[in-house]
């Protein structure tokens, strides 16, 4: 992963990222996921990543990206929630059972094309960002820095939280 | 009839991709599937009738640039058409492959539409 030129003054901020989050995941579950219920708003989502919260979740995928701004995408699934995406990416019946490392396979396919259509639309016009290859994570394990925040999902059956955690110089020194 | 073959490291990606094609009534007597440019390579070489490949970019092993270069020592852009699949944050790589001999490139995510789109002047 190589470094970003760009300078710290042209950095967008928290809101600006979420947001373009938020689009992101509008684009990706609207063309290949089909039903779903944003829930609240940036500011109320926070709660979701914090302490108890997080434990209602059993499943996590994980997108790194780093230049200028490095930071996570995570996506923190109930069970429910993670048949939800792969049934849906995989355009199969609702009551199609599947293996798990079939739900993990969706679970980080879904969580590439929102970090790639985050980084695209935000990032890429700042300098160089590169994207780390999805991977799963144990649920609750430790973040990177302090949460930009979350935008929590209502699927079929289930719940998804898609978190973005920020790692950069000034959560560092915070 | 076509024989098309996926290069895709996430199996659910392969199975979307194939899903699309029949949905979007491509012709394809068969699907071939590959996990990274290296598998991609071996199937070339035990299969050299393959129509068309969809390959994506990141992968690990062989990634999507290399399998380009590594096809096009052998095979042309007229005898074997090769579209790139990828998600939006790997244009800079997309437009490597495209300049090493690419045919052209779908981004995820897509819809059979844009599948049938950049498929149709190259399966008959």
């Amino acid at each position: 992963m190589a470094e970003a030129a760009n300078s710290p003054g042209t950095l967008p901020g928290d809101a600006e990222l979420l947001t373009a989050l938020e689009r992101a995941v509008d684009e990706v579950f609207t063309s290949m996921i089909c039903t779903f219920e944003s829930l609240a708003e940036h500011s109320h989502a926070r709660a979701a990543t914090s302490g108890g919260a997080r434990s209602t979740f059993d499943r996590e995928a994980v997108v790194e990206f780093r230049g200028a701004i490095s930071g996570q995408v995570v996506f923190r699934c109930t069970a429910d929630g993670a048949h939800d995406i792969a049934r849906g990416l995989l355009m199969l019946d609702d009551d199609t059972t599947l293996a798990v490392d079939e739900i993990n396979d969706a679970l980080k396919e879904c969580a590439n094309m929102v970090t790639g259509h985050m980084k695209t639309r935000v990032l890429d016009p700042l300098g160089r960002y590169d994207l780390s290859v999805p991977f799963m994570k144990d649920v609750g394990s430790e973040v990177p820095g302090p949460a930009c925040g979350a935008l929590v999902y209502r699927l079929q059956q289930g719940w998804v939280s898609v978190e973005l955690w920020r790692r950069d110089a000034s959560s560092s020194a915070a | 009839m076509n024989k098309v073959l996926i290069v895709d490291d996430s199996a659910t990606m392969r199975k979307i991709i194939t899903r699309v094609l029949r949905q979007a009534e491509i012709p394809c007597a068969t699907v071939l599937e590959a996990g990274n440019g290296v598998e991609g390579m071996a199937k070339l070489q035990s299969d050299p009738d393959i129509d068309l490949i969809l390959s994506d970019i990141n992968m690990p092993e062989m990634n999507g640039v290399d399998f380009v270069k590594a096809v096009r020592a052998t095979r042309s852009k007229e005898t074997l058409p090769m579209i790139m699949v990828t998600t939006e944050g790997g244009e800079a790589m997309m437009s490597n492959a495209l300049e090493l001999g690419a045919n052209g490139y779908v981004t995820k995510p897509f819809t059979p539409e844009s599948i049938r789109s950049a498929l149709e002047a190259y399966l008959g």
